[in-house]
């Protein structure tokens, strides 16, 4: 006759037969020694009851409301530095591996400082967009000169006025004859003005995405006051 | 060959710029995944924070994820590796040692009663899963409450199954002991 086997041949099995973790002819095993064994039966029953409090517990835990929206600003940020670092890695030039917002109010310095130049209309606060601005020919046209009339809206624009949307390149030497600055009585013609309003919306669209609490035009209005 | 689970389906749906599938594996995941570090840390608030640090991997994860595991078991292992480095952190902040009773619970009633004492028993477990020693804490709570496989918590925890068996058992059998201890010496 053979003798059964002792319970400690089971005990490390008790658990993996909860979890469902046992091989079919060992759980068949064990579920025959339970018959017989009450020891093992109240050792099974103490590993349930624990789970059953673990379980119990489950209930306790509420996610805060505002997670989801302490997360997004967590993912934003995490796009700024993102954009930071891949552009210093692509080693782009010094002035847009800077800090983003940096780069902006550098931006609109530059603006400010042409705007209290050359502009006689004061800004209107938009907070969209830039708005693109294509020159017309009345633009570019002296005052006293006739002005010809408009061409068919779906013909090409001329070469002249195409001009404005291609991407620009500005002098850097313009802005270096102090005479140019602050000198009401020369101020920049009409495609300079498209040629840097092009650039600074080139520049900022990008980093306008990435930052959607940075009122461009604002900093805009803002340095102008201060530079009016 | 296995069907390939919902959030494996919802994570690719991502990965292509579905930004409403990310919205819905969080709100699939994040009450588990809290749950899941609370009872891992102790402490709700850094359970929180690694909460959306896991969300933030795996938003940050959509460029090169590869569905090559259960999205739990992917989901699991990035929670209890940061859970881990949380709990060896040198100068971790001290989590709260019991959960205080409110003044509304000053005035007592059987109802109030059953709160007091169902807060009491909670406070209980996660003192002893506190005592557990890190691994076999994570071992059984993803298999006794997560309801993970062996061989996903081996993988989770980059050990063998055996080692998850024998982690759980211990952990369980541990947990078992603990909770008998308390409810006699009240």
């Amino acid at each position: 006759m053979s003798k059964a086997p002792p319970c400690e041949s089971y005990a490390d099995d008790w658990s993996a037969y909860l979890d469902g973790e046992l091989s079919a002819n060992r759980a068949a095993l064990l579920r025959a020694h339970l018959l017989d064994c009450d020891v093992c039966t109240r050792r099974l029953e103490a590993l349930r009851a624990a789970d059953a409090v673990l379980r119990a517990d489950l209930a306790t835990t509420e996610v805060p409301s505002d997670l989801r929206a302490r997360l997004q600003t967590r993912i934003d940020t995490d796009s700024v530095t993102s954009l930071a670092t891949a552009r210093e890695q692509r080693g782009l030039p010094t002035r847009l591996r800077a800090p983003v917002g940096a780069g902006l109010l550098a931006a609109a310095a530059a603006a400010a400082v042409y705007l209290a130049v050359s502009r006689e209309t004061p800004l209107t606060p938009d907070p969209g967009l830039p708005e693109q601005r294509v020159a017309t020919q009345e633009d570019r046209t002296p005052p006293g000169v006739p002005v010809p009339p408009p061409e068919p809206s779906d013909a090409p624009a001329p070469p002249e006025q195409r001009v404005a949307m291609q991407t620009p390149t500005i002098d850097p030497s313009a802005s270096a004859d102090p005479k140019s600055v602050g000198a009401p009585e020369a101020p920049l013609d009409a495609a300079s003005e498209e040629e840097l309003a092009v650039a600074l919306e080139l520049e900022t669209i990008e980093d306008l995405d990435v930052i959607a609490n940075l009122d461009l035009l604002e900093a805009l209005v803002l340095l102008e006051e201060g530079t009016g | 060959m296995e069907a390939i689970d919902e959030d494996v389906q919802l994570m690719l749906a991502f990965c292509d710029g579905d930004a409403r599938a990310f919205d819905t594996l969080f709100e699939r995941w994040s009450a588990r995944l809290l749950h899941y570090l609370e009872r891992m840390l102790r402490d709700p608030g850094a359970a929180e924070e690694l909460t959306q640090e896991v969300f933030l991997r795996v938003y940050r994860s959509r460029d090169r994820y590869r569905a090559e595991a259960r999205f739990s078991t992917w989901l699991y292992r990035i929670a209890t590796n940061l859970a881990l480095n949380e709990l060896r952190r040198p100068h971790r902040r001290d989590p709260h040692k019991s959960v205080e009773e409110g003044p509304e619970l000053a005035a007592r009633s059987p109802a109030v009663d059953a709160v007091v004492h169902a807060r009491r028993e909670s406070e209980s477990v996660r003192e002893v899963l506190e005592e557990l020693p890190e691994k076999q804490r994570a071992a059984l709570l993803l298999a006794a409450l997560e309801g993970c496989s062996y061989a996903e918590i081996a993988e989770t925890l980059e050990v063998s199954e055996k080692a998850v068996k024998a982690l759980v058992h211990r952990a369980r059998t541990g947990l078992a002991t603990k909770l008998a201890e308390r409810k006699e010496a009240v």
